[in-house]
């Protein structure tokens, strides 16, 4: 065979045989390799958590599956303004001890209770940790009032008016240093239900996703939180038309999270009126902007879970203008009781998806 | 002819050789794979030169340490049992292709690059527990196919341009011209 | 040495045939829809019902708390009437299996819980 031909046309074939070969690798590369698995947790934040991944095996995804319920059991047992666990002080603890002692308490609650006081601040006071005293009188009432309809009622004016007052002379001091938490004025209270459930998915998520887990959504009692993609395909988080069916369809890879207030979700009825969960703050009844339901997407669950409370009881100019100090990547959907919608960000006319 | 001289020029070759091999398995770690620690089989090409040359017991030797050193500096126990496996299918197939001589260099080449890959899902359903791999049989078939191509024509251009006195060309049963 | 003999080239053939073989048998083999999913329905955290997603049947769920209707109709599931006091689960609507999206119908004043599951273990 001649050399010199024999070699170029070698070393061409060569070359492009090599650029096929790196070429193929890439396919493999993307083809989707992981399964999907599930579990339902029932109990932690008195409502049923759905988690799902994207593994290559089972034993990653039910080391993922373990940790994230050992870490919402946690959470729920420190956040539990209802009961008391034996040996931890949760936040009932805390709201025993008003007026007499600080209460030694874990550092992730601290740390929630400082997030509570940094959003009330933020929020102008919309979502208030401190609004305890008034929030138990509706819960009282609304428990009572499921329990037996007929003799439902709702809080006294002097009941709301006391309530109110000593919620607004509370303070919280947080002690670092010496790990506690001290409420000073009598029948002060913290419920930090407005954004518990949104602030420990995110926290738990972070945690998880630092270890090396990617690729989940959980569903928290109805605020999602994915992170990763769904084997090559982005997440799909959708809101609830109260109505029924489904608004607001978002498909999206990363981390992400879609947390939605609703008038719908927790009420009770008094003389055939209906009384929400979302206490407005100024007027310590049930927020009555008009909403039946404000659902909040952006990449924090915390923030998300703040906001859609904080827009729940704001009309919507007043509304626009907060989420302007949280940031352009916060969107937004409004849902009126008459099945209006307004939405910004992703949820914006023509903005879909 | 098993002189000293010549046992003493085997070894060195093939120490040469397996030093190469580990600068080729080192590379072959940068070409991406689906599964970490999956290998292309580039370093085959040495088996390839070194089977008709110098034999299956240096082969075997050069192909052996590559693998295990190669494991050690620059790959995890995971990599280790996906070399081997792979390196082992791939090197019975090798040799037994090439001392039954049905196929020529590309061919042989080919079916060791297939066994590269099968020896590897092997090791990866087992490591993963889940033959979920098995999905992705044809690509890493084609793979395996292309890699072996590649290594084959490699060879086929090395080959014949090695210094005789350090590669002893072994017993060659055919004529030159037998018909295509 | 010979490089490349008439053998080589069926062999080479042969392979990628065998490449496109694979690939449809993967390709036929993934599957999608219904055929894999179940309703799995929950009480109180224990499972007390599993229906495959693609049979349609109506399921009445009686607890001491109340009575769930759960209708299984064209690979969805819903609730189409409760006696619970929210209707949360009726205005739900349905739930659909879907590989991308976590969601499920809850009544929480029955202690219900419905999701839709892949059949196979997890």
């Amino acid at each position: 065979m001649p050399r010199k031909n024999g070699t170029r046309r070698t070393g061409a074939l060569i070359s492009l045989v090599l650029l096929l070969c790196l070429s193929l690798c890439l396919p493999s590369c993307t083809f989707p390799l992981q399964k999907r698995y599930a579990r339902v947790i029932d109990g932690p934040f008195d409502t049923a958590t759905q988690l799902v991944i994207y593994s290559r095996n089972e034993s990653n995804a039910e080391a993922f599956f373990d940790a994230f319920e050992e870490k919402i059991t946690a959470w729920d047992k420190l956040a539990d303004i209802y009961h008391e666990y034996d040996g931890i002080n949760n936040l009932r603890t805390l709201n025993l001890s008003a007026g007499s002692d600080p209460v030694a308490l874990d550092p992730r609650l601290l740390d929630l209770l400082e997030y509570g006081l940094t959003k009330r601040d933020e929020t102008n006071g919309r979502v208030d940790l401190l609004l305890g005293p008034v929030l138990s009188l509706w819960h009282e009432c609304r428990t009572a009032g499921l329990a037996d309809p007929d003799a439902a009622r709702t809080p006294t004016e002097s009941e709301l008016a006391a309530a109110s007052a000593t919620a607004k002379r509370a303070t919280l001091h947080i002690d670092r240093a010496a790990g506690t938490a001290y409420l000073p004025v009598p029948g002060s209270s913290v419920d930090v239900g407005a954004f518990a459930k949104g602030y420990a998915a995110e926290r738990i998520s972070a945690e998880l996703e630092s270890d090396g887990y990617t690729d989940f959504a959980a569903n928290v009692g109805g605020n999602l939180r994915v992170s990763g993609d769904a084997a090559g395909e982005p997440w799909t988080l959708s809101v609830r038309d109260p109505a029924g069916g489904t608004v607001g369809r978002i498909e999206r890879s990363g981390s992400l999270s879609l947390v939605t207030s609703g008038s719908y979700e927790r009420y009770y009825t008094v003389d055939g009126v209906r009384y929400h969960h979302i206490v407005d703050p100024d007027t310590n009844y049930p927020a009555a902007f008009g909403w039946a339901s404000v659902s909040v997407l952006c990449a924090d669950a915390g923030v998300a879970d703040v906001l859609s409370t904080a827009l729940f009881c704001l009309d919507r100019e007043a509304g626009v203008s907060l989420l302007s100090a949280f940031g352009s990547s916060v969107s937004v959907l409004w849902i009126t009781e008459s099945g209006e919608r307004f939405g910004v960000g992703a949820f914006a006319e023509g903005g879909g998806s | 002819m098993k002189d000293r001289a010549s046992v003493a020029r085997r070894v060195a070759v093939s120490a040469t050789l397996s030093a190469v091999s580990l600068l080729f398995s080192y590379l072959e770690t940068f070409i991406p794979m689906p599964i970490p620690g999956m290998k292309i089989g580039l370093a085959n090409l040495i088996t390839l030169l070194l089977l008709p040359t110098l034999g299956v017991p240096a082969a075997a030797a050069v192909s052996f340490s590559r693998i295990a050193l190669s494991a050690l500096l620059f790959g995890s126990p995971v990599s280790f049992l996906y070399s081997l496996a792979g390196g082992a299918v791939s090197f019975a197939v090798t040799a037994l292709l090439f001392r039954l001589r049905f196929f020529g260099l590309a061919g042989i080449s080919v079916l060791g690059g297939v066994a590269h890959n099968l020896g590897q899902i092997a090791v990866a359903i087992f490591a993963l527990g889940t033959a979920r791999i098995l999905a992705l049989l044809p690509w890493l078939l084609l793979s395996g196919v292309v890699a072996g191509l590649v290594v084959g024509l490699l060879g086929a251009v090395i080959l014949p341009r090695l210094p005789r006195g350090l590669f002893p060309v072994r017993k060659e049963k055919e004529p030159e011209n037998e018909t295509e | 040495m010979r490089i490349f003999s008439r053998r080589d080239a069926a062999l080479l053939l042969s392979l990628l045939l065998l490449f496109g073989v694979l690939l449809l048998v993967v390709f036929l083999l993934r599957g999608d829809g219904s055929g894999e999913w179940d309703v799995v329905i929950r009480y109180r955290g224990e499972t007390a019902a599993r229906l495959p997603l693609e049979t349609d049947v109506e399921y009445l769920f009686e607890c001491e708390e109340g009575v769930n209707r759960i209708v299984v109709r064209d690979g969805a599931v819903r609730v189409e009437s409760a006696d619970c006091k929210n209707q949360v689960c009726v205005h739900h609507g349905a739930l659909l299996p879907e590989e991308t999206a976590v969601d499920f119908i809850s009544c929480a004043p029955h202690r219900l819980l419905i999701t839709v599951e892949r059949r196979d273990g997890k």
